[in-house]
């Protein structure tokens, strides 16, 4: 590629709103576009807690004598993830949920996890220290990772590992006694009535040595010591900088950024302002370098298509592709990359993308694809297939693409007639003799939502 | 450590071969077809995913060292069915022992590798890569396809390897079969792989169909898109010749109503219609992770496997199959010797594997040694047999290849296969 696709404004709002969004409508686009780079950033940035959304959806419940499942909290999550003014809350919601994972499969308590959700919301922006400490308390955490069972003389080893091993120093940083010994140091921290109890008659008040410290510590020394470590934020703050701008940042970047991380005390929102205004952010490399997550894939379609209403099975459509919210395959969560894409999930993707583009009904996943082309709404009707591909192309891949395939799209389009500003007037009606049309007007919408391109981000 | 996205970023543009094939091709992998496609023998892996307790599943019961180290979660002579006067399969095994009884299994124990590691991350990757002592550049099945694909086996890439449901460590494919391209497929049944249209307008699907053709044919130099379309494209020739496949096959027996149970059903029916697959990866449902109360979780997992298998090999040999179907079990790790205080076991080291096929194909019986359960390593036991050994074995014996390139070294072999 000879020209940085993102030096244009437009297509850096758009190219933003996908990294720390699902993705924008043009009005969204229009609005961040008309800001420079830095504010744009920084409105992001400070958003305000959106609590209209994210309600709390478990008093909710319980008011109606209902006990939510799996599913019922999945879509609920994905509803506010595809309805949110505030994206980047969600967005880092889901980044907590993959990196803090825990899982219904083991804990089967919807409470708790929706629960836990509402920490990583409360906590997105906030201090990792801080979240680590509270995770470390959180019932779903303590429930998943075994700190129930774990006690003074009998220490269960779950939670003390992947604490290290995943959640805040990375591998190769400790020794396998450094396990044990924060083991020891977690005992007593349990939970009762779904809350986080310390038990002092659990809790071993020996004296553990813990990376070359020795003293009587619990869990919060544990976590003070490993904070204290460099290694932490390196770690911590590459794994931002993969899901939010590329993979596998070079040696100076990773160097800047671990830098602001330590230095800020672990502050988040000063970590995400370095990457995001970073100009490897805007860089030729860093555009459509990630793929899309099945959530990140699927909430993004639902925005962009302007849904109106979004069906119940829209968890399990992004669970087929190989995400299901709430419950994490392992706790090392979602590989992500490449590992989203195989033959399988293919299908999913492109066949989920189908079962929204073609619904007509009033039912299940609405959404008038003629409002996209502009017909209706002020907006002015495109007056032959290629004017149509343009503006589809323009609305989802940024008007990005290579010209072979809005050639292959404009061909489909067209059926071998040339289409006029009444054709497309007269398949927006739903009468004959438009259905065709219409059955390639959503074919194209299809098509554009099965393209490479839209699967990156 | 590597991961799945750092080793294609090293790959480069996808469609320039010289700038993206890891060194492995090009150094150790000789071109010796071992003409899998022509050939009749299939190979299952099977992963249990989350290390398997190993000691409650091929059970040391006269060992007073097993009932001391776990007082609680320890079998009793009722949860055992003894295969000799020291070992017993857990009573939860009744296929397996079955099929061990049949002439039809063979059992390795005490399998591992030096230093383990005690991460079922790093672990899981030590298993799937053979590469125990380094950033993995590759997976094991992921070396052996591309040998194929270098020895002119066109399908290589794209048919004879399939992994069937999630078994990646994040879901999908798993780090096995990474080759240059990773192509593998994967599914979650038949009827779910197909391009779908409006059902409204039958007629518009080949028309539809075309343009995604045309559109996965386009290549814009950024090697991620890349690797979707070809993806696409690849999923979609699939699609179309299982479309094709007059498929006759009638399951002999009634599989369990399970996700793993289903799967090697899709195995049986593909080997049936021979489709031309010859590696399958699969796992077994749910995670073998018992940090808690093991006794009411294991039973129920190791019972789902034995159960599915069973019905699997049943099938297989009422289809005349039995003896081109060779399937290993592997776990990432064994458990600690000892419980721990939450009825439950912590990490640990070796464990068994199992080997199943046809009478004619598999040398019934029990390979390498029962590790000590007193001379351990920080409470885990010593392995005696080296993982690569059992791959080894099952290259050289039963896929007829040379196994070195493959496993990085020259491994015993051991004896199991006919």
């Amino acid at each position: 590629m000879s020209d940085n696709p993102l030096s244009d404004r437009r297509a850096q709002a758009a190219h933003l709103l996908r990294r720390v969004g699902f993705g924008g409508t043009p009005t969204e686009i229009d609005e961040l576009a008309a800001l420079s780079h830095a504010d744009a950033v920084e409105k992001l940035l400070n958003f305000k807690y959106d609590g209209n959304l994210a309600f709390n959806l478990e008093r909710k419940l319980r008011e109606n004598g209902y006990e939510a499942d799996l599913n019922d909290i999945a879509y609920w999550w994905i509803l506010t993830m595809a309805r949110s003014r505030q994206p980047l809350q969600e967005k880092m919601t889901l980044f907590w949920h993959g990196h803090f994972t825990s899982s219904f499969t083991k804990t089967k308590d919807t409470v708790l996890l929706l629960r836990q959700n509402q920490l990583f919301r409360e906590n997105a922006l906030g201090n990792f220290k801080d979240l680590t400490k509270k995770i470390s308390r959180d019932p779903a955490m303590i429930d998943y990772l075994d700190g129930q069972s774990n006690r003074k003389g009998k220490p269960n080893e779950n939670y003390a590992r992947e604490l290290l091993e995943l959640f805040t120093i990375g591998i190769g940083n400790y020794t396998e006694q450094d396990i044990r010994e924060a083991a020891r140091a977690f005992t007593g921290w349990g939970f009762r009535d779904r809350s986080f109890v310390f038990t002092a008659a659990q809790h071993d008040t020996g004296s553990k040595t813990f990376m070359g410290k020795t003293g009587n510590f619990d869990g919060d020394d544990i976590i003070d010591i490993v904070m204290s470590k460099r290694e932490t934020a390196q770690h911590i703050a590459t794994q931002l900088w993969t899901f939010f701008v590329y993979e596998n940042p070079e040696p100076a970047v990773v160097e800047r950024i671990t830098e602001t991380f330590f230095k800020s005390n672990y502050d988040l929102k000063a970590l995400l302002r370095t990457m995001l205004t970073a100009p490897e952010f805007l860089s030729d490399k860093a555009f459509r370098a990630l793929v899309k997550s099945p959530v990140e894939y699927t909430v993004g379609m639902l925005r962009q298509l302007g849904t109106t209403s979004i069906e119940a099975n829209v968890a399990r459509a992004a669970a087929a592709m190989g995400q299901t919210v709430f419950n994490p395959p392992t706790v090392k969560g979602w590989d992500g990359g490449l590992s989203w894409i195989n033959s399988a999930y293919f299908f999913e993707r492109i066949n989920t993308a189908n079962q929204i583009a073609v619904n007509r009904g009033q039912q299940g996943f609405r959404f008038n694809p003629y409002d996209l082309l502009g017909i209706g709404n002020g907006g002015q009707t495109p007056d032959s297939a290629q004017a149509a591909v343009d503006r589809i192309v323009k609305l989802f891949l940024d008007g990005t693409t290579h010209p072979d395939v809005k050639a292959a799209l404009t061909e489909y389009l067209s059926g071998g007639s040339t289409l006029k500003a009444s054709d497309f007037e007269t398949a927006a009606s739903g009468k004959q003799p438009g259905r065709a049309l219409d059955t390639r007007v959503r074919g194209t919408l299809h098509l554009v939502l099965s393209t490479p391109d839209y699967m990156l981000k | 450590m590597i991961t799945r996205r750092n080793f294609c970023k090293s790959c480069g543009l996808i469609t320039m071969a010289g700038v993206m094939a890891p060194s492995f091709l090009a150094q150790t992998v000789t071109a010796s077809s071992t003409n899998l496609a022509q050939g009749k023998r299939a190979l299952v892996v099977v992963q249990m995913t989350g290390g398997n307790d190993g000691l409650n599943t091929v059970v040391p019961f006269n060992d007073s060292a097993y009932h001391s180290a776990r007082p609680t979660i320890g079998l009793k002579d009722t949860d055992l069915l003894k295969i000799n006067e020291e070992l017993a399969l857990s009573a939860s095994l009744k296929g397996l022992k079955g099929l061990y009884d049949n002439g039809q299994m063979a059992i390795v124990r005490g399998v591992g590798y030096p230093n383990p590691s005690y991460s079922h991350f790093r672990s899981m990757e030590i298993w799937q890569s053979a590469e125990p002592d380094k950033a993995p550049d590759g997976g094991w099945l992921g070396r052996l396809l591309t040998a194929e694909a270098k020895a002119g086996n066109k399908d290589a890439l794209t048919k004879l390897g399939i992994t069937i449901g999630n078994t990646g460590q994040g879901g999908g494919a798993p780090l096995a079969f990474w080759t240059e391209k990773t192509v593998v497929l994967s599914f979650n049944g038949l009827d779910r792989f197909t391009f779908k249209a409006d059902p409204q307008l039958k007629t518009d699907r080949e028309a539809q169909l075309a343009a995604a053709r045309k559109i996965y044919g386009v290549s814009n130099n950024n090697a991620l898109a890349d690797y979707v379309r070809t993806t696409a494209l690849d999923a979609l020739n699939a699609s179309e010749s299982l479309e094709k496949l007059a498929s006759n096959y009638k399951p002999a027996v009634t599989y369990p109503k399970t996700p793993f149970a289903d799967r090697l059903k899709t195995v049986a029916q593909l080997l049936d219609a021979d489709y031309g697959t010859r590696i399958f990866y699969l796992s077994t449902d749910g995670s073998f992770d018992t940090h808690f109360n093991e006794a009411a979780a294991h039973p129920r997992l190791l019972q789902g496997m034995s159960e599915a298998l069973d019905a699997f090999y049943k099938d297989l040999a009422a289809h005349n199959l039995d003896d081109s179907v060779l399937t290993m079990t592997f776990s990432e790790f064994g458990r600690r010797v000892a419980e721990n205080g939450s009825r439950g076991t912590d990490h640990g080291s070796a464990g068994p594997m199992f080997i199943m096929g046809g009478k004619n194909v598999v040398k019934p019986g029990l390979y390498g040694t029962q590790p000590s359960l007193t001379d351990l390593d920080a409470g885990n036991m010593k392995s005696s047999v080296d993982f690569r050994s059992v791959y080894s074995t099952v290259l050289k014996n039963w896929l007829g290849t040379e196994p070195n390139p493959i496993v990085g070294g020259d491994f015993p072999l051991l004896d199991f296969v006919r």
